[in-house]
């Protein structure tokens, strides 16, 4: 299976620019069919009396219009030019926007969206990234626009034996199959190398099935797995890091390969992530 | 668990070896499916489409003891009692196994055994990481969890599509296939999980049952239409007002006006207090004995 469509996540809440270069790449090495989407929301209840409230709202809409169209723009500029199908959705309206986005991606077989400013569980009237993962049934690439910016060169995948890692590696594939080099990681215990080995050297079987040459490593486990699993993403020099994930939103919590990830609060370099 | 997995592992029989690693498999890799010594139409359809797809076959021999009730037995009696069922169990994976050995013969990708004495559904859970696609069927009569894995808890835990086959011995032809679309995550899923088949099939109907709008329950499926297209795949849209029955029976219906053999689905449920929650569409598919289902959460 290869991947067709792209579903992008515009909406000018943060800065896209990771979004854009990472899909102008896949678009063009995959030629897929490329959605651009991009919703904001008004704020919903404005004090004061009816008439200011309406001009407040007014101005509003007017804002939100003029970011829509610069978005636009940029995406008509950098991902654009090709022969396969480019299209254009906006929407100003009062549903969250993360639904609005996962519904209308209904046919994308990847989603890629940008770590929004200020942490990626936050933004009320944007698209709440964990909430994007979530409901979308899709792997969701996160691109920040600072930081490594995207490559097919050295994907790291966090293993952990979850319903969510599974389906994060089986949506991951075809990038997988698209990358260099492909390196398994998972974290374990001194008790559990072994056992982790072993549940490794399975998924590397089952790789290679797919055409995919991996190599794999087992990291004993310290006082904290997340950031052991950054030294291990730095260490290896990731373009990409392929993880199952577990938004625990009203927890201000990001599970990440099994382990609460606060470094992907600020991502240095693109994540893939699957729910 | 793991530690169970791992004697698993290690005692598990390697009967061929994997596929070739060059060709590239045409969607599924590696179809899994739970060997019972009962239920040799459920090893047959896996062998079948394994055969079909070119993919590897996986077959988990599973069967767990079920802890004695308390009562007044000796500590004697019971330990006769445990050492009977372990033979039991021991018997019916050692009968399997010749099953799946037996299946195996000729199948181009080969295939994997794998056997464990531990509850089914956390060892097909587990070996799950390493398939595609698991191949079920609901045990005849209410079944038990020592012994048989539900369908359903297979779809809702292990994070693969789900073939249901009907209870009554009945092959799958896949030619025609109905996509039970849904704005959802699970319908989401299930579309990306079964393109597969699609890409096989003669024939392939994307399906809506709308409530009121159904102008946007058409553009949606028009959404789907395309994007399936790009895959590859001719399906045609369509999108229906439920006429005085539930989703899921208009479901059927236009399903089996189509012709369809197969219906592909997202399975909705979640567990609460141990017990398995589902969807009225879910519970309406699982509830048949006509057609086969493929269900993804």
């Amino acid at each position: 299976m290869t991947w067709r469509t792209l579903a992008l996540d515009l909406s000018p809440s943060g800065s896209s620019g990771g979004v854009r270069q990472a899909a102008a790449l896949l678009a063009e090495r995959f030629e897929t069919a490329v959605l651009a989407l991009a919703a904001l929301r008004p704020a919903k209840a404005v004090a004061g009396d009816g008439y200011s409230a309406g001009e407040l709202m007014a101005l509003e809409r007017d804002t939100f219009t003029e970011q829509l169209n610069q978005a636009q723009a940029a995406f008509w500029a950098q991902v654009a030019p090709a022969s396969h199908h480019r299209e254009w959705r906006g929407v100003v309206g009062f549903d969250p926007p993360a639904s609005w986005i996962a519904r209308e991606a209904r046919g994308a077989d990847l989603i890629i969206a940008a770590p929004p400013e200020g942490g990626i569980l936050k933004g009320a009237n944007h698209v709440n990234l964990a909430d994007l993962v979530m409901a979308a049934g899709r792997p969701v690439l996160i691109a920040p626009s600072e930081g490594r910016p995207f490559g097919l060169g050295t994907a790291v995948v966090a293993w952990k034996d979850t319903r969510e890692t599974r389906r994060a590696v089986s949506d991951a594939l075809p990038l997988l199959r698209a990358c260099k080099r492909v390196v398994a990681v998972t974290i374990a215990p001194r008790t559990g190398l072994e056992a982790a080995r072993g549940e490794l050297a399975e998924i590397g079987g089952w790789l290679a099935r797919y055409g995919v040459t991996s190599e794999l490593r087992v990291e004993r486990s310290h006082r904290d797995d997340a950031s052991r699993l950054g030294m291990s993403v730095a260490d290896l020099d990731a373009d990409v890091l392929v993880a199952g994930a577990y938004g625990r939103a009203r927890m201000r919590e990001w599970i990440l390969g099994g382990v609460t990830c606060d470094f992907l609060l600020n991502p240095d370099r693109c994540v893939l992530v699957s729910h | 668990m793991t530690d169970n997995l791992q004697t698993a592992v290690a005692s598990g029989a390697r009967v061929e070896t994997g596929a070739d690693a060059s060709g590239e498999p045409e969607g599924y890799a590696a179809v899994l499916t739970h060997v019972q010594r009962d239920a040799p139409e459920r090893l047959a359809c896996a062998r079948d489409l394994a055969q079909r797809f070119g993919a590897a076959l996986v077959g988990i021999g599973a069967e767990a003891i079920p802890p004695i009730a308390a009562g007044p037995a000796t500590g004697v009696v019971q330990a006769q009692w445990f050492t009977a069922c372990n033979e039991a169990a021991e018997e019916n994976l050692r009968v399997a196994r010749e099953m799946f050995r037996a299946a195996c013969a000729g199948l181009g990708a080969g295939g994997d055994w794998r056997q464990s004495l531990d509850l089914p559904i956390e060892v097909i859970s587990r070996a799950s990481r390493a398939a595609d696609l698991i191949v079920a069927s609901a045990p005849d009569g209410p079944g038990s969890g020592y012994r048989d894995a539900r369908p359903s808890d297979l779809a809702l835990l292990t994070g693969r599509p789900v073939l249901v086959a009907p209870s009554r011995e009945k092959s799958l032809s896949a030619q025609r296939v109905v996509l039970a679309w849904k704005d959802t995550r699970e319908a989401r899923r299930a579309m990306a999980d079964a393109l597969p088949f699609f890409r096989r099939a003669k024939a392939v109907l994307v399906l809506e049952v709308a409530g009121r709008h159904l102008e946007d329950a058409q553009s949606r499926c028009a959404d789907v239409v395309s994007a399936l297209e790009r895959h590859g795949v001719q399906a045609e849209p369509s999108a229906v007002g439920a006429v005085g029955q539930t989703d899921g029976e208009e479901i059927l219906n236009q399903a089996s006006a189509f012709g369809a053999d197969l219906i592909v689905a997202g399975a909705y449920g979640h567990p609460r207090l141990g017990e398995m929650i589902f969807g009225g569409v879910t519970r309406t598919l699982l509830g048949q004995h006509e057609l086969f289902v493929l269900l993804s959460h």
